[in-house]
């Protein structure tokens, strides 16, 4: 067959690639496609400027070594791998690191509200698991700035005219062309398995409807309301990543779910406090006595446990998260040193977060925007008193597994159409939905930076695919289509009659008590093995629920069953993960297996999907994986990419240990050779 | 294209059009008049002095038309039709200057009202009946202390315009300003809000104490603006 | 476990064509609870007083913590985001808490309205900077940090749509474009890159429905959740546009 060739499919269609989710990611690819001359449509749950990556605080890394600290990617590259415990495949990440500057500028070319340095360069504070200043940083809004800015571009592209291979325009046709409010069902899939489309749900009139496309990309960010309550929007249910997983995605690394040290509790959702705050200066710590009855700021400083501090000289309160939370629990939860609550005579789960010592217009400029969340949703005021905040499930470094080429230099071969793809064909993913560049705990700020470049990787990476594509995802069978389309009406009317007694709501606050408890901070095989039971209880329970709203508008209960069903099956992929890897590394930490094993387990967990027994789900775990791309067969295995950075043991008792090449630049040694020190443990 | 920018801008300037007529000229002809009565508080002789300065400025029925109806009328209309486009909630959001919105709009038809019976009573009686200049004063003083079931209507009612006429007008300042741009920081706002504010209140009080005096007798601004200077008008 | 029952009052209405409706739930209270997990637990006993068996009520959220915009509606007669509606601000003494829709955009559902029209407006506006490519040209220009602290705050709208419910301006008699389009004019007629395509930005807003249109009313910097200058933004917009009128339409 000829090669798809020019703007218009055999049928007449513009071609167009669809891109499901407009975070950072979502709409980094779209800006990425435009100016590549791919057309997109783009499909969003909420309106795009509504995405979950409004959320973030704290801000985005580069090492742009403003401040002469002597940062540099090469740094950022090797913190960012030792934060994650070697489990990442490091091309990307050297990638991601070189690439970072270069983002940064140009968002503040996009008009990013970035905090300045009194001569008009962009600011930085520091973040976790590093020495340096290296997140830039809007108030503590950056999340919400850096999504504004890119939806801003992509609402530009939504002006601009199509044009065909000669330049010129096609009438009526838009660069970008938004759904909003709609659901991402499944993808469509032709006879060899290519992926040439997608279903999905009309949230106002219910129509479930298929769109051609000749490439997807899945920007649909991560799966924290798995958790029940999470510091995650409500509508991070992973139900995308769910739902293509479960047409023979492969998704990696489940296991590993960041929980961040410092939230505040709440009924609905656990609110960040962001990193930022210890960042600018803020101090852990619990009162010496575990029967103190002081208010926190009434408490003098030498009755007061700086236990961060005290354990982790080098990076003190900005050890990496991991680490924090789990201290954090081991005070509060083994230990019993909350902080003492008068009312309820108990030591609660809570440590002080303190910024008290801080200037009050220093904070009102850096961080009014997580202080203000603390003040409206604990009524108490954070410039006074120090503030109460407990770790909660925040990101999921797993996601979608994703290919790379790796380039000469050890970075990605640039528009590679391997660069984010999924095992199936013309299916990409992008942002916190893939697994690519946090390997076992993500760094602060490393997300708005890794989502961004992967759209920056995706785009390219599609346009060349949808380049060199034989045949153009339009011009599949019609028949290809209805079938996708008459499968998914068929699921959807089948739930509008699911009438039983379980309530969906309250089946998936009990998933979320289960994984909350066992599936986190710490793990024990036995209590996972009843997670898994309790999942497998719970798929059984969801088949017997009451859909509660059968209306044909605007129903969100049939919504909410689809979704449940798919986070089912993620929770069991989170957990027998877990459950497998009997080790500890990153953010998954087993009491019974307290050392890395890097024989055994410095792999990638790749997760595939099958029907089991009784309509439930299983997983099978595989080693190696072929997978089929613009005609050619790719194979890939689970070992993982450690060509820069030779693992070593990963200890934050002493400052620079994270960096070889910054603790060589500082010692005016060859970085490379220190690089290359202790082999892992 | 051409033309939906044309049409477009003129929704504009109509509005710009409207915030100005509404200081220029009428609020500065409502000083005037203001001013110009409260002579009276000087004597019948000052008032028809003054009246009389008026009455014998040159192309005066074109200064009337064009200088002052015609605007007026620019305003009152197009103002009407903004305040059906208004859907007033002061009683969901309770603030000031959401009052302020409300009131502005019904002092602007009250004001109308008032104009309208207030035109009838002297213009178009000059015009059309032959009323003289000369006779203002009488027939002012006779409504003015007219009494109706013992109540003296006329004079409220010329109370409640005249309070309409200087809250829309003072009101209107601070609107004309934010409107125009001339005030943007919140320290001008604030200056311009307060300024206004008195000048109302200072207008509201020379014409009620002319009101008062044309319908009881009695000064309430003992000094008026004249008892100690020589009756000279031309002086303002 | 406390036996204290919070009431929601909730004004429903299952499409635009159909009847609306007020149902009243009683809600079991705990402790930092707001407008949306008491809506969650609607949800998981969808039950109203009367004992009748109803559908969910659905409403719009998603990042519960105030900065998506999402979770407008009106709160006891008051737009505002509902989850920073905390139960016990709201209703101290255990009063029944009313829900609406807003009302200056088409229903949806219960409480779901459709935006849409705010997000057209961004686009009328031109509320962004015309990059020249993604690609990498440099930093962007130096910026006192003045400017910054100017620019932020306005740069925190979440189109929500407080302001326009609360506006009395914006009506179905009127086509007011609202406070929150004419204040990304202003940010991005800010920005010096911005800036250069200012002109258009302010075309936008004077035609009909512009910024001309505002009635001072000043509900909107009250309702603001983010407390974004809104006022001071119109008065800077009304200033350049009228600059803009004389000396780029009349004197010209
Ligand atoms: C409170 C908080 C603070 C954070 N702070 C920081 C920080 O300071 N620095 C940092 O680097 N990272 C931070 N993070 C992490 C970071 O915000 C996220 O990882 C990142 O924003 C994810 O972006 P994304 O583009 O992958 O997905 P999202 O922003 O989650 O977007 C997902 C998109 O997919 C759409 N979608 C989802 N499902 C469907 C479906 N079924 N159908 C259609 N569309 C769908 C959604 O509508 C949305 O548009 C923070 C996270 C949280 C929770």
């Amino acid at each position: 067959m000829a090669q798809a060739k020019g703007i218009r499919s055999e049928s007449g269609k513009v071609r167009r690639v669809i891109v499901v989710g407009g975070g950072l990611a979502g709409l980094m690819t779209v800006i990425k496609l435009c100016e590549a001359g791919v057309p997109v449509d783009l499909f969003s749950l909420v309106p795009v400027k509504r995405s979950h990556s409004v959320c973030a605080q704290g801000g985005i890394n580069a090492s742009v070594n403003t401040k002469g600290e002597g940062d540099s990617p090469r740094v950022h590259l090797e913190e960012t791998v030792y934060g994650g415990d070697f489990l990442a495949n490091q091309p990307p990440v050297k990638g991601m690191a070189d690439a970072a500057p270069g983002i940064v500028y140009m968002l503040d070319r996009m008009g990013v509200p970035f905090n300045r340095t009194a001569e008009g360069l962009l600011d930085f504070r520091r973040f976790g698991g590093t020495l340096f200043h290296r997140t830039a940083f809007a108030g503590a809004t950056t999340g919400q700035q850096l999504l504004y800015a890119l939806d801003e571009q992509v609402r530009r592209f939504e002006t601009v005219d199509v044009e065909d291979e000669k330049g010129i325009v096609v009438k009526g046709e838009k660069m970008v062309r938004k759904f909003e409010f709609w659901d991402f069902v499944s993808i469509v899939q032709d006879d060899t398995g290519r992926c040439v489309g997608i279903v999905a749900q009309d949230l106002k009139t219910m129509d479930v409807t298929s769109f051609p496309a000749d490439a997807v990309c899945l920007a649909t960010g991560g799966p924290g309301i798995v958790f029940g309550r999470s510091t995650n929007s409500v509508i991070n249910t992973g139900t995308a990543a769910s739902a293509v997983y479960q047409q023979g995605a492969c998704y990696g690394n489940g296991e590993f779910i960041q929980v961040h040290p410092t939230a505040i509790p709440g009924a609905d959702k656990l609110r960040l406090i962001s990193e930022s705050a210890r960042g600018e200066g803020g101090r852990v710590w619990v009162p010496k006595d575990p029967k103190e009855r002081r208010v926190g700021r009434d408490v003098p400083e030498g009755d007061r446990d700086y236990f961060l501090e005290a354990k982790y000289p080098g990076y003190g309160n900005l050890v990496p998260r991991d680490i924090a939370s789990r201290e954090l629990f081991l005070k509060c939860f083994h230990e019993k040193k909350g902080v003492y609550n008068d009312k309820t005579n108990k030591n609660e789960l809570e440590v002080y977060l303190d910024l008290t010592h801080i200037q009050k217009d220093v904070l009102k400029h850096k961080l009014a925007g997580i202080l203000e969340i603390y003040e409206k949703f604990v009524g108490e005021d954070p410039y006074e008193n120090p503030m109460r905040v407990f770790p909660a499930v925040h990101y999921s470094m797993g996601g979608l597994w994703v290919d790379f080429e790796r380039s000469a230099d050890g970075s990605l071969v640039a528009g590679s159409p391997r660069n984010q793809s999924t095992n199936i064909e013309g299916l990409y993913a992008a942002g916190e939905v893939d697994y690519q560049y946090h390997g076992a705990n993500r760094l602060g700020a490393n997300s708005l930076l890794s989502c961004i470049y992967a759209g920056m990787v995706t785009g390219p990476s599609m346009a060349t695919y949808r380049k060199n594509m034989k045949t153009s995802g339009y011009d599949s069978p019609k028949s290809t289509f209805d079938k996708a389309e008459k499968r998914e009406r068929a699921k959807y009317t089948d739930l509008l009659k699911l009438d039983g007694k379980e309530n969906p709501y309250g089946l998936h606050k009990e998933l979320g008590d289960a994984m909350l408890l066992d599936c986190t901070i710490e793990r024990h095989n036995d209590k996972l093995d009843k997670v898994i039971a309790k999942i497998d209880e719970l798929e059984d329970r969801a088949k017997k629920v009451n859909v509660l709203d059968t209306s044909e508008h605007a129903n969100r209960g049939a919504q909410f069953v689809r979704h449940l069903n798919n986070m089912l099956v993620l929770a069991r992929v989170i957990a027998q993960g877990a459950r497998n890897r009997d080790e500890s590394r990153g953010a998954h930490f087993k009491p019974a297996f307290k050392d890395r094993n890097d024989k055994e387990f410095l792999r990638s967990t790749l997760a595939l999907y099958k029907g089991g027994e009784k309509g439930r789900s299983e997983v099978t775990y595989v080693r190696e994986l072929d997978y089929n791309l613009a005609g050619r067969s790719v194979h890939v295995t689970d070992s993982v990419d450690i060509s820069l950075v030779t693992p070593r043991a990963r200890k934050y008792e002493q400052a620079g240990a994270a960096s070889a090449a910054a603790t060589g630049a500082l010692d005016g040694k060859e970085s490379k050779k220190s690089a290359a020190a202790t082999p892992s443990a | 294209m051409e033309q939906k920018a044309a049409t477009s801008r003129r929704a504009f300037l109509l509005r710009k059009a409207h915030s100005l007529t509404g200081i220029i000229p009428v609020g500065v002809f409502l000083v005037e008049h203001l001013w110009t009565n409260s002579s009276a508080l000087g004597g019948r002789a000052q008032f028809d002095h003054a009246v009389d300065q008026i009455q014998k400025l040159p192309a005066l029925p074109i200064i009337e038309v064009f200088g002052i109806f015609l605007p007026l009328a620019f305003h009152a209309i197009y103002g009407i039709k903004l305040a059906t486009e208004a859907r007033p909630n002061p009683i969901a959001y309770v603030h000031g200057r959401n009052w302020l919105y409300v009131l502005q709009r019904v002092t602007g038809v009250l004001t109308l009202l008032f104009l309208c019976a207030h035109l009838w009573e002297f213009r178009v009686q000059k015009w059309l009946f032959g009323m003289t200049s000369g006779a203002f004063y009488d027939t002012l003083q006779a409504h003015l202390a007219a009494t109706t079931w013992g109540l003296q209507l006329y004079a409220l009612a010329y109370v409640l315009g005249l309070g309409s006429a200087v809250f829309h007008f003072g009101n209107g300042i601070v609107g004309f300003c934010l409107s125009w741009g001339l005030v943007v920081s919140r320290r001008a706002q604030r200056v311009v809000a307060w300024s206004a504010a008195a000048l109302s209140v200072g207008l509201f009080l020379l014409g009620f104490s002319t009101i008062v005096f044309f319908s009881t007798g009695t000064r309430l601004l003992p000094t008026g603006q004249s008892a100690l200077e020589p009756p000279c008008p031309e002086s303002k | 476990m406390s036996d204290k029952k919070i009431r929601l009052k909730i004004l429903r209405q299952d499409s635009p064509t159909k009847e609306k409706r007020w149902e009243e739930f009683d809600v079991e209270w705990h402790p930092r609870m707001n407008v949306i997990s008491a809506l969650m637990e609607v949800q998981r006993n969808p039950v109203t007083v009367d004992g009748t068996k109803v559908a969910p009520v659905v409403w719009e959220s998603s990042c519960l913590e105030e900065v998506c915009g999402a979770c407008t509606m009106i709160v006891n007669g008051r737009v505002r985001q509902s989850c920073t509606a905390l139960i016990d601000q709201i209703s101290p003494n255990g009063e029944p808490i009313t829900l609406a829709p807003m009302t200056k955009f088409p229903l949806v559902r219960d409480l779901i309205v459709d935006r849409s029209r705010m997000f057209h407006d961004l686009t009328k506006v031109k509320a962004w900077i015309t990059l020249d490519g993604s690609h990498e040209l440099g930093p962007g220009p130096r910026q006192a940090p003045e400017n910054q602290e100017e620019a932020y705050p306005l740069s925190r709208c979440m189109t929500c749509g407080c302001c326009l419910e609360a506006c009395p301006q914006v009506n179905d008699h009127s086509n007011f474009i609202g406070p929150a389009a004419i204040n990304q004019v202003r940010l991005f007629n800010l920005h010096p890159s911005g800036s250069m395509h200012a002109t258009e930005r302010l075309e936008a807003v004077m035609g009909e429905g512009g910024v001309a249109d505002c009635g001072k009313a000043q509900n909107c910097v009250e309702v603001c959740p983010k407390e974004i200058p809104l006022v001071d933004s119109i008065a800077q917009v009304s200033r350049a546009t009228t600059k803009h009128m004389l000396f780029g339409w009349l004197l010209k």
